[in-house]
């Protein structure tokens, strides 16, 4: 029989080696950083970086929602939900596609948030300089632009705090957030920063003009007459000039969202170039071989004889064949496109002409347009101009499908069910994975 | 020689399990024995039924401290037996003990036959785990599971997983795929845990061992429980739930499995060597041929179709009309016979203060693909190869340099290479490219160059290409470790077990340069490489005593208490990229783009315990204990674990004036326990991952962190009975258990907008479970030269997720929407929802929507609008569901009339009743033929490579069915009637992807599976003593032979296929078991085996 002391032996026992052993429980972490590490001054530079990585893959994911929605990409896949992209279901909140993205679209407004308070206050303090915030602010001013152009409604939270959602009618509002840190970020005195950010601001002054162009209610343009179909861009006008000044007439200049192994892959460019989910419109591109996969010549003529349009050419080339292609978020292609767009707008043809022919002939060497007889029946050219070389010269910048809706664009593929069809000017809508955890959105399914 | 009922010796160090410790002592027998007058007794101890030779049979003289156990051929040999009477006894578990007067003369040689009448319940096994001293399992109020491997020395098993399917009620290996190597899952009573791996924990003679996957691509991972060879195990013990396992704390709330390795005995080397040789062979009965129509590609261009028809008839010999279906099975091509071989070898012996036991095993299986017959082969290029190779080695010491110490050393060492082409639910996977093959698209050639594409493939690359993906791994896995025992006064003991147990695993996948010999694929072309290295680490140290008094005559307590400390690091290191510069390379550093990763991970568990057993009687026992645990895994708000437990197990028929032989034995037990399972490593941390930029290095946002994160506490109780039947020829065992799962950790999905997109595990759920668990087993009929035995076994399982504490519903797959098994309140996991097929004449959704509704055609409408021809494409099912989950509202769910209502309940994963059944019949002397059959009932499967086959429009629609329904709405010579019933077949039958209109593709799919069938030759001792030999078996085994599915339309591969495979952990490996995709069905196997010991 065991006696009492044995007792008061084995708990001393057990009290002793537990004590002895507490350090055993204190367990790092060497893979991550915890959140205190991060907001060192030390940190911040990777704070804005980890931002600027964020930005880059949300753009690579969300954009292929409304490039397959539009005539820019095609399903030849095996996962239908594409399909369902393709033929203009873009408001279906459950499409794994959609759904898929959104969270790095959440991740990247926070992250790119995050970085900018936390940076403020490094600068405050005099612990980093400000050209790291204007960084900052530059990359929460694209992804905020990004939103405010493909996304229907959007909600911003905080880590558990949900927040609430924007309203599809308040949208214009997270564009003008992203002009207010495009501005911003011009300030910081690194040329590099500031071009950058003046082009985005252009860039996002000209998706103002055209969300209002196609929200609350698409008025569109008539294609037949040209009337309405070209908008007012007006700060945009300045910032475009700056920005062509800057970079230098017919330099080509663009501002690119890269990708590479050291960092990582683009979703879209995964898809298309190594699964064969999605692939170039055949408007674009012929597609060749047995799988349909492979690409041919350049399918897109320009409407005034030059044949193939070098600009999908230099476009396909930049596609690549791997997931680390670059996408472009501005170019001096995308500025003389906003000064051709205002010139027209304001009866400006010679205005439109020239900067037209800066993109033909300064940047791709084609004859020059001068306007005239319209290559297409019913459509006047001018009309036929724009459209064209915008099609051409935005490949894949998230503004293709924009510019179909207001100018009343459809894809053969769309179904009259479709929302791209009945309710156009929808863009993505917040999705089931956000509006199951956030109270404060809707339930979507 | 006359039979009796055992004589139970009051401690439980002195029984079946610790015959070894018996052995010892009477090795220890006084000297002056031998000076006395002796005589030897010999003897052959048999099953009286199959008159099968039993090994490790104690035979002893009681009251003289003589005794032996005998050898593989039954034999026995007692020496130094003083001259005169005797009374001797044979006992083993399992078989009433045996007793014969003997009279031995001086000198004299006696001998002593034995033939032993099996009893069907073993209270008086002994077990150790769970109860953390060797004890009678009628002292234990749980459930504890044993499994003695000498049972199936000849049945048809390859490995552990095989070892331990079908054999206990509640215990559940899910075999996953038929891939090569591929290691079965483990669910004990069901699931214990929303978000946590809910596989048992598993100890190998004492120490705990890496329980996880070889993580291959796909489908095809082979499991660490295999490496240990089924020849080399003793016995296992199952802890089933938290009554049971309280005293493993931490980790141990979904059970706990203990491998015993096979210990040395005393005497003469003994050697037992076996070699099995087995074809594979592949079931393709299940699997529909292709089919397909040319007018898919041609129409009606009457050009286009000669031209495919041309191709057509020098592809299959057959030249279709456009829309004339017509079907291949190309599927089977790629499936050949395989080849398994195994051979083993072990060797016992030594004397009483040392013995040992050997085993050394080498395994190699070359499985069914067989892709080089079909496909000529290419220089520079090789097809990856399904194949696995375990080679491996056990060694168990046992040392007693005296009579108070015992020290065990035990060893395994296995080296494993495996080698899997792409598979499961994959575009770039070989057995899921032939099922995506569409016909119109083959073409005539074998050889490689563009164009070439001979089975037909869709998209993404054509088979061939595939074929050349590398997927291998090689690993390495030891465990070591010393069990020191010491008994410094009678009843008090105290042992210490030190182990570790290392594994080391190679990954490579990767893709050739330039392996689109078809010119095909635009995947990765010019190569790509991913290498991983996981280095695993498993410590165990265990402290434990145990002090048996007793008090006066009719009192025992066993007081039991002990410490343990585990510590689990893992380290995982590797990179990957694409692109090499030419071909031959096949390293990183050749990679035009690559990338490297590192983690690391480590987990420390501190506990100690302490319990108390009081037996009265040596009939009722009540036992009552707790553990505290301490882990690095909790958040710093929670420090200690502290899990009770009590129970108590009554046997009126040993404690009263029992003398009923009808009812010859009766147990009730009852026991009420806690144990737990931890979080994650670093869950409790907010944390950042390193994120690489362009311009530099980042971090994104990772873990939200919780320090408030606790062990989730399961607490399980259960009552039980066992009933032995006419003088105990049948036994009849019943549990009932009811656990309820507080403090749930649920991986909560936050506003992803909040920018911590990860689920956090949170302790807010509450999962409930009870089940009922029978088991009946006993002699059917016995006579000279024949006997039968028959079991039967069923688990009732009944799972309900009570609670997830306000968050969202959890769903399998993420965004992926054709996994449909949720985690909901009120519901079991892993439940699926989806939509329903509108109960209306014409379900089809083909009108412009009326308000946001679909709208039912008329059927003037519905001919009008096939009056032309029509793709399904162009139209969906019209679907009905649920807008909130069980809540039927009738909405109408198809994607051409808004989205959502996919909530409508359809089923659940896990069956309802799980159990075996079958026989043992010994006949002709020499012959024994067993059966297995395993069932499931009362469940629902998912056929989702069956759903992509009947309605994808790419890589689908190429079933038999689906392509007549096809071709008839295509055909412009239909008429109108005709592609309407075409559509509205194709709306009840085929339609079944996202959005998952209408239909889900999930079924009911009961299935009795012909498990294990072997027929057994023992060649007969007169003969094999001839050959020098001991005893020599011939048997012949058939594994996986049929499959039936009663009261059910499941359609699919093979209900027992899924697409996670053997995994380790997360929301899909715990509740995608049910959901089959693209995996080899389970191939028939067909074993001949021999073994001899000499």
């Amino acid at each position: 029989m065991i006696k009492s002391r044995n007792f008061s032996a084995i708990a001393l026992l057990g009290a002793l080696s537990l004590s002895g052993c507490g350090d055993l429980l204190d367990v790092n972490n060497p893979n991550n950083l915890v959140e205190e590490s991060v907001q060192l001054p030390a940190a911040a530079e990777g704070l804005v970086n980890g931002s600027l990585r964020a930005v880059s893959v949300a753009a690579s994911n969300v954009w292929q929602g409304p490039a397959v929605v539009s005539d820019e990409l095609y399903w030849t896949g095996s996962r239908d939900a594409w399909g369902q992209l393709d033929q203009g279901f873009i408001g279906d909140p459950l499409n794994e596609f959609t759904d898929g993205a959104f969270p790095s679209l959440g991740q990247a407004t926070w992250m790119a948030d995050y970085a900018v308070t936390v940076v403020e206050g490094h600068v405050g303090s005099g612990d980093a300089p400000a050209s790291l915030l204007a960084r900052a602010k530059l990359y929460r001013g694209m992804i905020n632009l990004i939103v405010g152009e493909s996304q229907e409604d959007y909600v911003f939270s905080d880590k558990q705090s949900s927040g609430t959602p924007v309203g599809a009618g308040n949208m214009k509002s997270v564009i003008e957030s992203a002009i207010a840190d495009f501005t911003d970020a011009m300030a910081s005195g690194d040329a590099d920063v500031a071009l950058a950010a003046q082009a985005m601001r252009a860039r996002a002054y000209m998706s103002a003009a055209i969300w209002d162009a196609i929200n609350p209610s698409a008025g569109g343009c008539s294609l037949d007459t040209g009337a309405g179909c070209a908008l007012d861009f007006g700060s945009a006008v300045a910032d475009a000039g700056a920005v062509i000044g800057d970079v230098g007439l017919g330099s080509d200049w663009m501002f690119n969202i890269t990708f590479s192994s050291a960092s990582t892959g683009s979703g879209q460019h995964g898809n298309v170039n190594q699964r064969g989910e999605n692939q170039w419109d055949p408007s674009l591109v012929e597609s060749t071989g047995p799988g349909a996969t492979a690409r041919g010549d350049v399918a897109l003529l320009d409407p005034y004889g030059s044949g193939a349009d070098p600009a999908v050419a230099q476009a396909l080339e930049q596609y690549g064949d791997d997931e680390f292609s670059a996408l472009t978020m501005a170019s001096e292609r995308l500025m003389h496109l906003i000064l051709a767009e205002d010139a027209l707008n304001a009866g400006d043809v010679a205005g439109f002409e020239t900067h037209i022919n800066h993109i033909r002939v300064d940047i791709d060497g084609m004859p020059a347009y001068a306007g005239g007889a319209s290559p297409v029946a019913g459509v006047a050219d001018v009309v036929v101009a724009l459209s064209h070389t915008r099609r051409a010269n935005t490949l894949f910048q998230g503004l293709r499908l924009q510019d179909m809706y207001r100018w009343g664009l459809t894809d053969a593929k769309w179904q009259a069910a479709s929302q791209a069809i009945t309710s156009p000017g929808m863009m993505l809508p917040i999705t089931v994975v956000e509006c199951r955890a956030n109270e404060n959105v809707p339930d979507c399914g | 020689m006359t039979s009796s009922t055992s004589a139970r010796l009051t401690s439980g160090l002195l029984r079946g399990g610790l015959v070894l410790a018996l052995a010892a002592m009477l090795g220890w027998a006084p000297a002056p024995v031998a000076a006395q007058a002796t005589g030897t007794l010999v003897g052959t101890v048999r099953d009286a039924a199959s008159q099968r030779p039993l090994e490790a049979v104690q035979v002893y003289i009681g009251g003289t401290g003589i005794g032996a156990l005998t050898n593989a051929a039954g034999r026995y040999l007692l020496l130094n037996v003083p001259a005169g009477e005797h009374t001797i006894v044979a006992e083993i578990v399992g078989y009433r003990s045996g007793s014969a007067t003997v009279t031995v003369g001086a000198g004299q040689s006696v001998v002593q036959d034995f033939a032993l009448d099996q009893t069907a319940i073993t209270l008086d096994e002994v077990v150790v785990t769970g109860a953390g001293v060797a004890t009678e399992k009628r002292k234990l109020g749980n459930t504890i599971a044993t499994l003695d491997a000498s049972t199936l020395d000849n049945a048809p098993i390859a490995d552990f997983s095989q070892m331990i399917a079908g054999r206990e009620p509640g215990v559940v290996a899910l075999p996953s795929s038929g891939a090569t190597g591929e290691g079965a899952s483990i669910r004990i009573r069901g699931s214990s845990s929303l978000s946590q791996l809910n596989e048992p924990i598993i100890y190998v003679d004492g120490i705990r061992v890496d329980r996880s996957a070889v993580s291959l691509s796909g489908t095809g991972n082979p499991s660490r429980l295999d490496d240990i060879p089924p020849e080399s195990i003793e016995r296992v013990e199952i802890l089933k739930g938290a009554a049971a396992a309280t005293l493993y704390g931490t980790e141990a709330s979904n059970g706990v499995i203990q491998i015993f390795t096979k210990r040395g005995r005393a005497g003469a080397p003994q050697f037992t060597v076996q070699a099995d040789w087995t074809q594979i062979t592949p079931n393709t009965s299940r699997i529909e041929p292709l089919a397909d129509f040319i007018g898919r590609d041609c129409g009606s261009d009457p050009v286009d179709c000669a031209d495919i028809a041309s191709r057509m008839q020098q592809r299959f010999g057959i030249s279709p009309a456009p829309y004339e279906v017509f079907e291949y099975d190309a599927v089977p091509e790629i499936l050949g016979n395989g080849l398994g071989q195994n051979y083993s070898a072990s060797v016992t012996g030594g004397s009483e203060a040392f013995n040992y036991f050997i085993n050394g095993r080498y395994a190699y299986e070359d499985g069914i693909m067989d892709v080089e017959s079909v496909f000529p082969q290419v220089d520079g290029i090789s097809p990856e190869v399904d194949t696995n190779r375990r080679a491996g080695i056990t060694s168990n010491f046992t040392i007693i340099p005296s009579s108070q110490v015992r020290i065990g050393i035990s060893t395994l060492f296995s080296d494993l290479e495996q080698h899997t082409p792409d598979n499961g639910n994959n575009i770039y996977g070989v057995f899921s490219s032939m099922l995506m093959g569409q016909l119109r698209r083959a073409t005539p050639q074998a050889e490689t160059g563009p164009g070439s594409n001979y089975f037909g493939a869709p998209t993404f690359g054509t088979t061939r290409e595939f074929t050349y993906q590398l997927n291998n791994a090689k690993s390495s896995h030891f465990a070591g470790s010393t069990t020191i025992g010491y008994t410094p006064t009678d009843g008090f003991r105290l042992d210490g077990t030190f182990g570790i147990d290392f594994t080391s695993d190679d990954r490579v996948f990767g893709r050739p340069y330039r392996y689109d010999v078809d010119d095909f694929t635009n995947a990765s072309i010019f190569g790509d490489r991913t290498v991983s290295e996981d280095r695993s680490r498993e410590i165990t140290a265990d402290l434990k005593g145990s002090w048996v008094a007793m008090f006066g005559d009719n009192i025992e307590n066993t007081l039991l208490f002990g410490g343990q400390g585990f510590l689990r690091q893992r380290q995982s290191a590797g990179g990957g990229g694409s692109v090499f510069p030419g071909p031959g390379l096949e390293t990183l550093s050749a990679l035009a783009n690559d990338g490297a990763s590192e983690s690391w991970l480590r987990v420390t568990q501190l506990g100690g315990y302490l319990q108390d057993q009081v037996g009265l009687n040596d009939w009722i026992f009540a036992t009552v204990g707790g553990r505290w645990d301490a882990n690095s895994a909790f958040g710093t708000d929670f420090e200690t674990a502290f899990y009770p437990k009590a129970s108590i197990s009554i046997v009126p028929s040993q404690g009263l004036d029992w003398r009923n032989e009808t009812f010859s034995t009766f147990r009730v037990r009852a026991a009420l326990g806690r144990s737990g399972l931890q979080p994650g490593a670093f869950d409790k941390f907010t944390t950042f991952n390193p994120a690489p930029s362009e311009v530099g290095p980042g971090v994104s946002p990772a873990n939200l962190g919780n320090q408030g994160l606790k062990p989730e506490v399961s607490t399980e109780w259960e009552v039980g009975t066992e009933l032995g039947l006419f003088n105990d020829s049948w036994s009849v065992d019943l549990t009932y258990w009811n656990r309820s799962v507080q403090d749930a950790m649920v991986a909560r999905q936050f506003p992803v907008t909040g920018g911590f997109t990860s689920s956090q595990l949170v302790n807010i759920g509450e999962l409930a479970g009870n089940g009922i668990e029978a088991s009946v087993r006993g002699t059917l009929f016995q006579s000279e030269g024949l006997s039968v035995n028959v079991f039967a076994n069923t688990a009732y399982l009944n799972e309900e997720i009570v609670s997830l504490g306000g968050a969202p519903p959890l769903k399998t797959g993420g965004s992926y929407p054709r996994y449909r098994n949720y985690l909901l309140e009120g519901y079991a996991p892993g439940q699926y929802f989806g939509a329903v097929l509108a109960n209306v004449p014409i379900p089809l959704n083909i009108l412009t929507p009326v308000g946001g509704e679909c709208v039912v055609p008329t059927s003037a409408e519905a001919l009008d609008y096939f009056s032309v021809p029509r793709s399904p494409s162009e139209f969906k099912p019209l679907a009905i569901g649920n807008s909130g989950f069980g809540t039927p509202n009738g909405g109408v769910a198809s994607n051409n009339c808004g989205s959502g209502l996919l909530q409508t309940d359809m089923g659940k994963p896990n069956a309802d009743y799980t159990g075996s059944f079958g026989f043992t019949a010994a006949f002709a002397q020499n012959f024994e033929l067993a059966a297995n059959f395993d069932y499931k009932w009362g469940g629902q499967t998912q056929d989702l490579s069956g759903m992509f086959r009947r309605a994808n429009a790419v890589i689908g629609r190429n079933t038999p069915l689906s392509s007549r329904l096809f071709a008839t709405m295509m055909d412009p010579a239909s008429s109108a009637q005709e592609r309407l019933d075409a559509a509205i077949s194709w709306a009840e039958n085929i339609e079944g992807l996202a959005p998952m209109s209408g239909m889900n593709g999930i079924y009911d799919a009961n299935l009795i599976r012909f498990r294990e069938l072997s027929l057994t030759y023992r060649v007969p001792s007169s003969i094999v003593e001839g050959w020098g030999l001991s005893t020599a078996t011939l048997n012949f085994g058939g594994r996986n032979l049929a499959l039936w599915m009663p009261g059910s339309d499941y359609p699919g591969m093979d209900p027992e296929t899924n697409v996670i495979g053997r995994c380790n952990g997360g929301l899909n490996c715990n509740f995608l078991q049910g959901t089959e995709g693209w995996a080899l069905p389970l191939p028939r196997r067909f074993t001949l085996s021999t073994r001899v010991t000499f």
